[in-house]
């Protein structure tokens, strides 16, 4: 079966009036989408007779298309070029706006997917030392983006508490001096946390992320605690703790803490748990994370991995459940990865997901900062030098500048292969205006920056992700339901400085 | 030369279905499609046969000027229906390349002065935005922020000093320690 989609044998296209657009044929009805974000669903009958040039000036669908951009004949390049520019404006932007600090590569956690390359808590020579960080702060500062978000991550940072303290205090007096928006993040298991750490983050307005993979059978499996124990309830009482500060006005909403789940074969068929899981702790989203066959996961893939089918089998199964939530509660818990695609497909607008946007990330987007002050393309690429292959290291805190890792050999390779333009499926692609591809990825997968996309995992979760959207936005139900979502999201935006959740897209205003 | 033929006898011998390989490679079990360069576009073809690389393996043969043949070999089990079947895919994907390209073809230049337009916008956008000019900024903190991080790090060394010598070396935050065993110090369980 062709990964594009292929055409009616019946159809005999005739193209000459049609401007610029890519296709994709669901056999009942297909759809139409260009560069600009403009798309169109069609049933079977109007989608043969577009690409056979048999719509009429006159017809409604003409109007529809002309509107959208799809009509040679018809076409307002100011709005259409401004549909563009909304929608890329990462694109347009001088310099990574999310910094991710490992302070320490030591965890007490064992996680069975951590492709975050921890060591043994006793381990602290791989903790970042004052210097490194201070230094870490000082290039970050030199870097153009108007808005920072810095993002503590591990190992588990709260490990080097010390540093984190002393890097959320530094970098609040730079950012008052330079006058920069800055968001501070901290991606912690919850394991270490105390009053005093927390006090002092809600202090200092320092937003907290943990991982949840579900129940405490489910969690405890996937991350287990070094020495015996088990993880999830810590990470539920916290939460719990958390969410009552919030419920009495001494924490503000952007501080609540927000969690994330990653799916291994033990999770596919629990989804159902999973949701209700995070309807109890009174999360507002969940995001439903595929595996990455990246470092250890790869490693132990055959025994947690599973087929790109089986995750989109577990992802439509259980964003049905959310949906039909939803459709009796519209205050329902809502799906995060769904909601990037629709903050792109229905707004039009870049949610600033680093995953989903090409070029990719790397660089032009974020950056990561080993504990040793060396500079990566990414969270994934810092990972892959772990492993003793450094390609995807661009610098280093304590010699380069802004200037030296934006010109690196390596940061120009990961945005010309990220080019969607660049490739040959890609191009062709109805999904390309909203999609992205991610370098370190297909290296680690097909030993390729710019991969193979007919035969990419990659390629075929995202795919099958946005067919799952675009299947139910063609449900009115359900599209009530997404048009609800992004109400809200836009409510959360506006009632609350906007804030960034680690490991999720940054708000369009921060950007 | 002589030892070259001699071997490749052998694996004749051995393996009856080497006799089938042909010039270019191609087995009698593989789908070849050779087609017109110049009816059928280089640009359609290696698009086509790209897109069957999750299905089967691909050779390109040929003058990209005149005439190309492309051989198909399924990755799976090849039977009679599996031939048939990545025959008639890839035919299926010429005919949508070709769709595809002739849009892209058509549209080239509407495409180029839609996105120099929105190049023109965005430089419009990021001259009225204020963007941060690149900074050492340590050196540019006042003397009193200076004095005021100069005292932070002092207190984080502090912070640091205190923590190590608190600490065994073998596990500095009793980390390893199961929460059930009651072993981390006051306060660092949540209520």
């Amino acid at each position: 079966m062709s990964r594009l989609s292929a055409l009616p044998a019946s159809l005999r296209p005739e193209t000459s009036g049609l401007g610029p657009l890519n296709f994709r044929n669901f056999g009942d009805w297909g759809l139409l989408t260009n560069d600009w974000g403009r798309w169109l669903m069609l049933d079977k009958n109007d989608f043969s007779r577009v690409l056979s040039g048999d719509v009429k000036a006159g017809e409604p669908l003409h109007q529809q298309l002309a509107q959208r951009g799809f009509l040679r004949e018809a076409m307002n390049f100011p709005e259409l070029a401004a549909s563009y520019q909304k929608l890329t404006s990462f694109r347009l932007i001088s310099g990574p706006s999310l910094h991710m600090i490992v302070v320490t590569l030591r965890c007490n956690q064992k996680c069975l997917y951590c492709h975050s390359s921890v060591v043994d808590p006793s381990r602290t020579d791989t903790d970042m030392d004052l210097e490194t960080a201070k230094r870490t702060v000082d290039f970050i500062f030199a870097t153009p983006n108007p808005a920072l978000c810095i993002e503590f991550q591990g190992g588990e940072p709260l490990l080097n508490w010390p540093v984190v303290k002393f890097v959320v205090q530094y970098a609040k007096a730079k950012a008052k001096e330079q006058n920069r928006r800055l968001l501070l993040a901290l991606v912690n298991n919850f394991t270490l946390m105390t009053d005093d750490k927390l006090q002092f983050l809600i202090d200092h307005g320092v937003s907290i992320c943990t991982s949840l993979d579900g129940p405490a059978d489910l969690h405890n499996k996937n991350r287990p605690f070094l020495g015996g124990g088990e993880a999830q309830p810590k990470v539920v009482g916290w939460v719990r703790r958390i969410m009552d500060l919030a419920s009495t006005d001494d924490l503000r909403k952007p501080y609540l803490p927000s969690a994330l789940m990653t799916t291994t074969r033990f999770s596919l068929g629990r989804g159902k748990e999973i949701v209700d899981l995070y309807r109890d702790l009174g999360m507002e989203q969940i995001f439903l994370r595929p595996l990455s066959p990246i470092g250890y996961a790869k490693r132990v893939w055959h025994e947690i991995g599973y087929e790109p089918e089986d995750f989109l089998r577990f992802y439509a199964e259980t964003l049905d459940y959310i949906l039909e939530l939803n459709r009796k509660n519209p205050d329902e818990i809502m799906e995060r990865f769904t909601l990037v695609l629709l903050t792109k497909i229905l707004k039009g607008e870049d949610p600033g997901f680093m995953d989903l946007r090409w070029p990719s990330g790397a660089v032009l987007g974020a950056l990561a900062y080993n504990y040793d002050g060396r500079i990566f393309v990414s969270d994934e690429g810092r990972m892959v030098d772990h492993q003793g292959d450094p390609i995807f290291q661009v610098g280093d805190v304590a010699r380069d500048s802004w200037q030296d890792v934006l010109d690196h050999p390596t940061a120009r390779a990961c945005a010309a292969a990220s080019t969607l333009e660049a490739q040959p499926m890609c191009a062709q692609c109805a999904y390309k205006p909203w999609c992205g591809v991610e370098p370190v990825f297909h290296y680690e997968m097909q030993r390729s920056i710019a991969g193979r996309m007919p035969d990419s995992p990659w390629c075929r979760v995202h795919m099958g992700e946005f067919d799952i959207v675009m299947q139910r936005l063609r449900d009115p139900s359900s599209r009530a339901v997404f048009d609800r979502w992004l109400e809200r999201d836009l409510c959360h935006w506006q009632e609350n400085d906007p804030v960034l959740v680690p490991g999720q897209p940054i708000p369009e205003a921060l950007r | 030369m002589r030892k070259s033929i001699k071997k490749s006898r052998k694996i004749l011998k051995k393996n009856p279905r080497a006799r089938k390989i042909r010039p270019g490679g191609a087995r009698a079990s593989d789908v070849c499609v050779v087609l017109d360069a110049r009816r059928d576009g280089v640009d359609e073809i290696y698009s086509a046969a790209y897109l069957m690389i999750d299905r089967a393996y691909v050779l390109l043969e040929g003058d990209p000027k005149k005439s190309m043949r492309v051989t198909l070999r399924p990755r799976d089990v090849r039977t009679k229906a599996s031939l048939t079947a990545v025959r008639s895919d890839f035919m299926s994907e010429l005919a949508a390349q070709r769709v595809r390209w002739s849009i892209t073809r058509n549209n080239q230049s509407i495409r180029e002065y839609i996105a120099e337009n929105a190049l023109s916008l965005a430089a419009e956008f990021g001259a009225r935005s204020e963007v941060a000019e690149p900074s050492a900024a340590a050196e540019q903190l006042t003397p009193d922020q200076r004095a005021e991080i100069e005292k932070l790090i002092a207190e984080v060394e502090t912070e640091i000093k205190a923590m190590n010598e608190q600490k065994p070396a073998t596990d500095p935050k009793a980390a390893v320690a199961p929460w059930e065993a009651g072993r981390l110090p006051g306060g660092e369980n949540p209520a």
